[in-house]
């Protein structure tokens, strides 16, 4: 840690991701300010303003003295109103960094989403090297994509650093999207439908990891780069120079596997095994009890095998830097990291299991019956009716072709950049955040 | 197969009539370990070993195929240490060899293996191998001809291996403890019993050179290969263990509250149908991560025969784990994978993708029998996740393989990640481009080097030029010369 801490200010933090973020720094004894159009909480110091807005945006950081911008403001996704998402989004952030730079600020962190690279097509393992579509899905992705082009076009700008995050499909206690609306197709009796063949996997990222991630990108963002920019250097050069020891450990050290889900066990072997029940402990016991204790801290890595379509593998890695000599893959400030669960599950999985949740809490709302299978041409061809009659009758239709896109398309992220660059490791399990958040939901009045 | 049971099939199931066939047809034998030039290697020629081979057709129903075709002198090196450890398992089970007698046996077992003339008559009547025991002086004859390196690698397994099976025999016969408790427990006699084969093999495949050096040393991966095999094993073999009186699943699974068990038989009897799925779902879950490990395991193997020798066993394994999900038979009587399957599977484990993709497709099998009233139901939608992210990660879906050989992939242009791989090669160009343009510049440079002692080239050749000149304003004045001569005479005239 920095011998000085930061001082940050949470843009959007009455939010869902946002206040995480201002609970998660509060609980570590930080000093942190939010800046919102609304107020929800009154346990940190507020600043009530428009982000599109310089002067208020200045006036904010200013008077909190502010180190560290953590932006996570954003209306909601799915809103036919393209001019607000412009506004908050594009225009908001921009006036953020300019408002940034004017003040001096060291650090901005900003909530990117993984949707700014989802067009409607399957996306599998992709990495930060895929490039947001040609057309973007809709005006919400869009908006966020811009922004966060401005974002990493601002790092090194007069000193400010800045990283984008983005997360894919968050949930959790108090999310006003995943829940609603799996609430309302379960209250509605409509959960026995499934469109596609469910083979697709699906992320979901628990909205406390999100906050943990902003956490960690805040906190290493003024880390020097593991290997010197190319633009820094005299020529650019032209053969991958040899990596160095710092970005070696980067990209060699073993990480612990991604079980919060399945469970962690440790796999005895010769050399590290509890004991059992012995008669006569082993001469060397102690060191394979001790070897065995520590794998549960420490696991054993996997031997690194890496691919010519590897984003880390060396090749890729000179590529990146030759791309943008700017920035080195393998460092935080100037770049963008996927987060999500990494336990990608699939699709319609996860309502079920809500959905289940439900029935415990609800028993006798549904009936035990099998699933109706659509297929994904017939559900686009169902979604096109119910979309015309919706016109017609001047309704919004239940049944849309983007929903029906939705469930039927692989969406999921390889996370290792964010892993061996931020050192984020998932802390809530899938299981664990779809049963707060269904306690959260249910706990409420309905 | 007599013609009638050919018959039947292609009448009841014509599909695995033509899978069958073609296994039959096309699917040759790798290696003769009878012929002579095998001789060297697989020893066929020595008495001993001839019965050791023998032994194994014996004792083992499906690693026998496999172990023979394995190349060289690691087939008998293979053999005998399968013989070994099937010496060894037998009096472990023996129930009729009082504890007493037992435990010294088995604690010396390492060495009663190269002991010449060693061999073992008291086995119960019932024991299927105790003729191997029986006739043991010939397997120690043919281990002690052994590589010595091979030899002490088999018999420091062996050791590991007779401790933590006498530690669990004379627990299970003295505490009156008729079941495992703790899933590390459960583990730990795994590794006992597979994770050591595993460990071992995988040391004898680097130290015949035919796999890296550095094999023998990954442990996990080496354990993780047993574990899943054993584990198999043992989920299948529930009824059949059960009736024998032998209890292998943690207490710590199956005795959850909500599950609901006392005993581990009552969950074959009627009534207990569903909660004993779950019992079983959440067993198979917990063979089913170690499946990337496989995986991991078998994507470092170089030689084909060794593949072979490790893959087919793990895809039977999850094959059958995936025959066993959430199917209530199994708690009734023994299930086994259909005889088409298998040949099936022998015929498509050859290299690791297409391995990786048989553990696909059985994980979306296990995974479409799932329900969400299962207490694991997000664990195995998670755990079969994990395979396909391996698959994904390792072997990526876009990368088309040709169909014939020789041919580059060919990649998938509407998969995203296509687009990733069409910016990497338009950043190779750039890069190479600039080194060509930075190559020009140099030859540019270099041979100007060369020329700079010579005077500045003129663009016109002016000497040439003075030449002519000087030529020409010669012949001008003759010219002129004679003009006037003639003119001064003709006037003068």
């Amino acid at each position: 840690m920095a011998s000085t801490k930061d001082i940050y200010l949470v843009i959007g933090g009455s939010g869902f991701v946002g206040r995480h973020i201002v609970e998660q720094l509060l609980r570590r004894g930080d000093n942190v300010s939010v800046f919102d159009i609304v107020q929800r909480y009154h346990d940190v110091p507020f600043y009530s303003g428009d982000i599109s807005d310089q002067e208020q945006v200045s006036t904010a950081l200013r008077r909190s003295g502010t180190t560290c911008i953590i932006h996570t403001a954003s209306p909601p996704a799915g809103l036919n109103d393209p001019a607000l998402y412009w506004k908050v989004n594009v225009d908001g952030t921009k006036a953020i960094i300019a408002a940034a730079v004017q003040n001096k600020v060291r650090k901005l962190v900003f909530t990117s989403s993984a949707g700014v690279v989802f067009n409607g097509n399957s996306l599998s393992n992709v990495d930060e090297r895929l490039a947001p579509p040609e057309r973007p899905m809709d005006a919400y992705n869009e908006s966020k994509q811009k922004a966060e082009e401005a974002v990493i076009a601002a790092n090194g700008k007069d000193g400010l650093l800045t990283v984008a995050l983005r997360p894919a499909g968050i949930f959790g206690p108090g999310d006003r999207q995943v829940m609603a609306g799996l609430y309302k197709v379960y209250e509605d009796g409509k959960t026995h439908f499934q469109i596609g063949d469910n083979n697709n996997l699906f992320d979901w990222t628990y909205v406390e990891n999100v906050a943990h991630a902003h956490l960690l990108a805040a906190d290493k963002l003024d880390t020097p780069p593991p290997a010197p920019p190319f633009s820094t250097l005299e020529n650019i050069p032209l053969e991958a120079p040899p990596l160095t020891e710092a970005e070696l450990e980067i990209i060699t050290r073993p990480l612990p596997p991604l079980d919060l889900t399945v469970g962690r066990r440790c796999i005895p072997t010769s050399e590290a095994r509890p004991l059992g029940p012995f008669v006569t402990p082993p001469p060397n016991a102690e060191q394979l009890v001790a070897a065995f204790q520590d794998k549960r801290t420490h696991p054993e890595g996997r031997p690194v095998v890496r691919t010519r379509f590897d984003p880390l593998s060396e090749p890729n890695i000179f590529r990146a830097k030759f791309d943008n000599p700017d920035s080195t893959p393998l460092q935080v400030a100037g770049q963008v990291f996927y987060i999500t669960n990494g336990e990608p599950c699939y699709f319609w999985d996860m309502p079920r299991l809500v959905w289940n949740h439900l029935d415990t809490m609800f028993p006798g709302h549904r009936q035990k019956r099998g699933y109706t299978v659509l297929s994904a041409s017939l559900g686009l061809a169902l979604a096109f009716g119910a979309e015309c009659w919706g016109w017609l009758i001047g309704k919004e239709p239940a049944l849309t072709k983007f929903k029906v896109t939705y469930s039927c398309v692989d969406r999921w992220h390889n996370i290792e950049k964010a892993r061996r660059v931020l050192g984020y490791e998932p802390q809530v399990s899938l299981a664990d955040g779809v049963q707060r958040m269904v306690d959260v939901r249910t706990g409420h009045d309905y | 197969m007599g013609a009638a049971a050919w018959l039947t099939l292609l009448l009841t199931h014509p599909i695995e009539f033509r899978t069958l066939l073609q296994f039959w047809l096309f699917h040759e034998q790798k290696r003769d370990i009878t012929s002579m030039k095998e001789h060297a290697t697989s020893g066929w020629d020595r008495q001993t070993m001839r019965r050791c081979w023998e032994f194994l057709d014996m004792t083992s129903r499906s690693f026998a195929a496999v172990i023979k075709e394995v190349e060289g002198d690691l087939a008998r090196t293979i053999c005998m240490f399968y013989l070994v450890l099937r010496g060894l398992d037998t009096i472990e089970d023996d129930m009729t060899i009082p504890d007493d007698v037992k435990q010294p046996i088995l604690r010396s077992f390492h060495k009663l293996t190269v002991t010449p003339g060693w061999t073992y008559n008291d086995c119960g009547p019932k024991e299927k191998d105790r003729q191997l025991l029986v006739e043991y002086d010939k397997v120690i004859e043919e281990v002690n001809l052994l590589d010595p390196e091979y030899r002490s690698i088999i018999l420091d397994i062996t050791e590991k291996m007779e401790n933590g099976m006498a530690d669990f025999a004379h627990r299970a016969a003295t505490a009156g403890a008729t079941y495992i408790d703790k899933i590390e427990d459960y583990d730990l006699y795994c590794h006992y019993v597979a994770g050591l084969v595993g460990e071992g093999l995988s040391r004898l495949f680097s130290a015949s050179k035919k796999e890296v050096s550095w094999l023998g040393t990954q442990l996990e991966i080496s354990n993780s290969m047993g574990l899943l095999l054993q584990k198999t094993n043992i989920i299948r073999d529930y009824r059949e263990d059960c009736d024998d009186k032998r209890y292998f699943w943690p207490k710590e699974i199956w005795g959850r509250k909500e599950y609901g068990f006392q005993e581990m038989k009552d969950m074959y009897a009627p009534g207990a149908e569903q909660r004993g799925q779950w019992v079983q779902s959440e067993m198979i879950l917990d063979a089913l991560r170690h499946s990337t490990d496989a995986l991991d395991y078998l994507r470092l193997l170089k030689n084909q025969s060794v593949f072979a020798f490790c893959a087919i066993p793990v895809t039977m394994a999850i094959a059958t784990l995936d025959l066993c999900f959430m199917n209530p038979a199994m708690f009734q009587r023994n299930i086994k994978i259909r005889k088409a399957e298998a040949a099936s599977l022998i015929m498509r484990s050859t290299n690791p993708r297409d391995v990786a993709d048989i553990f696909r497709q059985h994980c979306r099998s296990i995974h479409a029998k799932a329900v969400p009233e299962d207490p694991n139901f997000l664990r195995i939608s998670v755990a079969c996740g994990k395979v396909e992210q391996w698959c994904e990660q390792n072997f990526p879906s876009f990368v088309r393989m040709p169909s014939t050989a020789g041919n580059p992939p060919t990649f998938d242009s509407e998969d995203a990640r296509t687009s990733i791989l069409k910016k990497s090669q338009e950043i190779d160009q750039t890069i190479t481009h600039r080194k060509r343009m930075a190559q020009l510049q140099e030859k540019q440079v270099a041979h100007g080097d060369q020329v700079k002692p010579a005077p500045e080239q003129p663009g016109i050749p002016w000497e040439l030029f003075a030449l002519f000149g000087a030529i020409f304003a010669i012949l001008l004045l003759c010219i002129l010369g004679v003009v006037w001569i003639v003119v001064k005479f003709s006037d003068s005239s």
